[in-house]
């Protein structure tokens, strides 16, 4: 067989054309030495600079307001008081024209909160408020008027206040008139300590015997109440607005304000990292151990000052900016809490128009653990906003 | 005048197309196919205009580009509308363009890049009255880079740049013989086309958001006219085009996150330009051609500090031996024709020396040499013709402009007429 060869030059030359056009996609490696024309003016390429701002405004404060939160807290530990408020919007009675109907139990009934310790020696009253349950009320909120039981926290679960029988004529007529009750209230009489129930889940049991066919028969009728509330007592210690610690979260719920004075960004740049690196104090306390709470930031609307003392006046959002999920302080390697915020929240600031009143920063159910001691603008390692800027790239010509 | 070709035997009866002409398109089409992502052009396109690129068919590009005096009854030139004068039939042109370059840097150190571009794509078509009406689509320059650098501008950074873009043309072409000795043409020409970059700027600190900004060029889309004219005098023919200037408003427009700037107020100015050329047989088989072309780009053409403009000429010269006819009874190989040509481009830019980083500093300019050789076959109905060029050059000065550039490109058109599938 006769090896394959090109009987001329010019088939040479158009099999190197065919392979040329196998080509097809370009590999790019020439990406470096391109840079070497990339000439753009004497402001180069556009430069990313970081700066950390510490805030010029910052306290921690109080709620002031009642706690609608997933949790009642009711007793006191330190400076701390804590009450809930009940209401019931209607009653369930037992049918008693039923043959020898006899009431012959009435409690009320809350699950516990498992978040929070049981104390031993707590005494828990529950009365009826001696004016109308308010939910704008500030503690100690409305105050106890007719006492209708009263438990040891610690002694029976599920939490449940046993009432006495005879009451059940008062409570027919709040059946009748439900307004004719203004609330129900519980709170610590004795002892120390706090226990937690669950919001939402109070029950009013009336338990009663009756005939069937000649037989006692035990039946019983639930009425839910469903609006409840908690009000505990102003934070204590008081911000002073030159505390070189910030208190978050913990039972009196604190909440710290922040305001920084940014920059205007400059129109065509590039907001690469707003990121609030708050540092925590060594001396604050540790969270046990698989409990974690949800950081909220929102935005503050109104003008405030360090003296602002409680959340209403500032005008946060109720939209959550963003949430930092499952912090926990464990120890010292817990030093530094990093908030990642929206870049886009810089220019809104400082846009025409814009309004930086600062951030609020919340910890979500934050009554379950204890509270976060954040280093302030007078401490000497302060929370800081860091903020990196990329100016933009020259254009082609 | 150049006869070199019989008319196409018009093969009524012929209702199949032909193998070659099939296998030929299924090439073109799967090359056409490349992804427009995956192109880029020369280092210096990475600022000012961009490549220059020859808008010419392989046939045209073989002959270094020399195409003013080009006509015939299936081949035409891009640069002169006349050159369609004398085209009989529907003809549909398209042009691939696979590229392999060489760029040496400072210190010897190289890279290599390819790249595949369509620079060409056209239609003519033969109306009542001797008028031909064309419409075509060609690449002016091409501004597509891709850069990775690092940035030590404050935080340190990874930088990747993307260009694309450049000058694009659509021309509308109408022409007319007078005679068998005349022929005038003329474009409407409509500059498309923008410049855009895609920069996106990495950290190695995962706290830093990569910055993703977006500039862009754009101009209006505004015609001109090319007038073309072509004579045949005593075995010469002879060719000339003109074409007009025209002010196109340009926009910069700087897009970032949330952010976007617009500035107008400036113009990129086509300018006016010429070509002239001649071709002529000077042995029985051959022929020669030879063209000048030149726009007069200036500084006022774009206010820039970081290009400076100055006109942009190219001397082509090419010489073709024209393959034996298949009645003389020829065999195939015999019927291929040969071309050769040179070309010599100065780029319109002039640009920053290595180490300005403004035109203050200093400019210098682009020349472009190219050595070409090409064939081509007609198809076996005789309605269409796939054209071959293989090009070899270099550009720039290393020295001034940090660096050089060589390269080998090869050119493939396909051009199809109406007898290929009647």
């Amino acid at each position: 067989m006769r090896p394959a060869r090109f009987a001329r030059p010019i088939h040479a030359i158009l099999f190197a054309l065919l392979l040329l056009g196998a080509w097809g996609c370009s590999k790019k490696d020439g990406n470096i030495l391109g840079s070497e024309r990339l000439l753009r003016g004497p402001d180069g390429l556009g430069t990313t600079t970081r700066e950390s701002l510490i805030p010029d405004r910052d306290t921690y404060v109080s709620p002031g307001a009642a706690n609608f939160g997933p949790r009642l807290l009711i007793g006191s530990q330190g400076g701390f008081n804590s009450r809930a408020f009940f209401r019931v919007p209607s009653w369930t009675l037992p049918d008693t024209t039923l043959p020898s109907f006899a009431v012959t139990a009435i409690f009320l009934e809350v699950p516990f909160d498992t978040f929070v310790t049981i104390p031993l020696n707590l005494l828990v009253d529950l009365a009826t408020t001696a004016t109308a349950y308010d939910t704008l009320a500030s503690f100690p909120g409305p105050a106890p008027d007719q006492t209708l039981g009263s438990v040891d926290a610690g002694v029976v679960l599920p939490f449940r206040i046993p009432i006495a029988t005879s009451i059940f004529t008062q409570i027919k007529g709040w059946a009748q008139n439900p307004s004719s009750l203004p609330g129900l209230v519980l709170y610590a009489s004795g002892g120390g300590g706090i226990t937690g129930l669950q919001a939402g889940r109070a029950v009013l049991k009336i338990r009663y015997d009756h005939l069937v066919l000649g037989v006692t028969v035990s039946d019983s009728t639930s009425t839910a109440i469903p609006l409840d509330f908690t009000l505990h007592s102003p934070g204590t210690p008081a911000p002073t607005g030159t505390d070189t610690t910030l208190v978050l979260g913990g039972l009196f719920e604190w909440s710290v304000p922040l305001h920084f004075a940014v920059a205007a960004v400059a129109s065509g740049s590039t907001v690469n990292e707003a990121t609030l690196r708050l540092r925590v104090a060594p001396g604050s306390p540790a969270y046990p151990t698989n409990r974690t709470v949800d950081l909220e930031v929102r935005q503050i609307r109104n003008a405030w000052l360090e003296s602002v003392g409680f959340v209403a006046p500032l005008g946060a959002d109720s939209t959550v900016l963003i949430v930092r999920r499952q912090l926990a302080i464990t120890g010292p390697a817990d030093s530094v809490i990093t908030v990642p915020l929206p870049q886009s929240l810089l220019r809104t600031w400082t846009a025409a128009g814009g309004i930086n009143e600062g951030l609020l920063l919340t910890l979500k159910n934050g009554n379950i653990a204890p509270e976060i001691l954040l280093l302030s603008r007078e401490s000497t390692n302060p929370i800081e906003l860091r903020v990196s800027i990329t100016t933009p790239p020259p254009g082609r010509f | 005048m150049t006869s070199r070709l019989p008319v196409p035997v018009r093969r009524r009866g012929m209702k199949r197309i032909s193998r070659a002409a099939l296998a030929a398109a299924l090439a073109f089409a799967t090359l056409m196919a490349v992804p427009s992502a995956a192109r880029a052009a020369s280092v210096y396109s990475v600022g000012g205009l961009g490549e220059p690129q020859l808008d010419e068919g392989a046939r045209i590009r073989a002959l270094g580009g020399a195409g003013v005096a080009e006509f015939g009854v299936d081949h035409f030139s891009q640069v002169n509308p006349a050159s369609t004068a004398g085209v009989r039939h529907l003809l549909i042109q398209g042009t691939i363009v696979p590229t392999y370059r060489r760029v040496s840097g400072p210190g010897g150190t190289s890279e290599s890049a390819s790249e595949t571009e369509v620079p060409l794509i056209r239609a003519v078509v033969r109306l009542p009255g001797r008028f031909v009406l064309g419409a075509s689509y060609a690449i002016g320059t091409d501004a597509q880079f891709q850069i990775d650098r690092d940035d030590t501008a404050g935080t340190a950074s990874a930088l990747r740049i993307e260009g694309t873009g450049g000058i694009q043309l659509i021309r509308i072409t109408a022409s007319r013989e007078f005679g068998p000795s005349l022929r005038f043409g003329i474009d409407h020409e409509i500059v498309a086309g923008h410049y855009r970059e895609e920069w996106t700027r990495d950290f190695a600190d995962p706290d830093l958001a990569t910055s993703r900004d977006t500039l862009e060029s754009r101009y209006e889309r505004l015609g001109r006219w090319r007038v073309g004219v072509q004579g045949n005098l005593r075995g010469w023919t002879v060719g000339g085009v003109l074409e007009t200037k025209r002010r196109l408003p340009l926009t910069s427009i700087g897009r970032a996150a949330g952010s976007m700037v617009t500035q107008g107020g400036t113009n990129l100015i086509m300018p006016s330009g010429y070509a002239v050329g001649a071709s002529t047989p000077v042995f029985s088989r051959w022929r020669v051609a030879a063209q000048y072309r030149r726009a007069n780009w200036d500084r006022s053409s774009l206010a820039s500090d970081l290009v400076d403009l100055r006109p942009m000429q190219r001397v082509s010269f090419g010489v073709e031996r024209l393959g034996r006819k298949a009645e003389d009874g020829a065999s195939w190989r015999g019927r291929l024709p040969i071309r050769m040509g040179i070309s010599v481009l100065e780029w319109p830019d002039l640009l920053p020396v290595a180490g300005a980083s403004t035109i203050a500093g200093g400019t210098a300019g682009v020349k472009e040499w190219t050595l070409s050789l090409g064939t081509g076959i007609v198809t076996q109905d005789k309605g269409g013709n796939i054209d071959f060029s293989l090009e070899a050059g270099s550009r720039g000065n290393r020295d001034e402009l940090g660096v050089s550039e060589r390269f080998v490109r090869a050119a493939f058109t396909l051009q199809v007429g109406d007898d290929s599938w009647k």
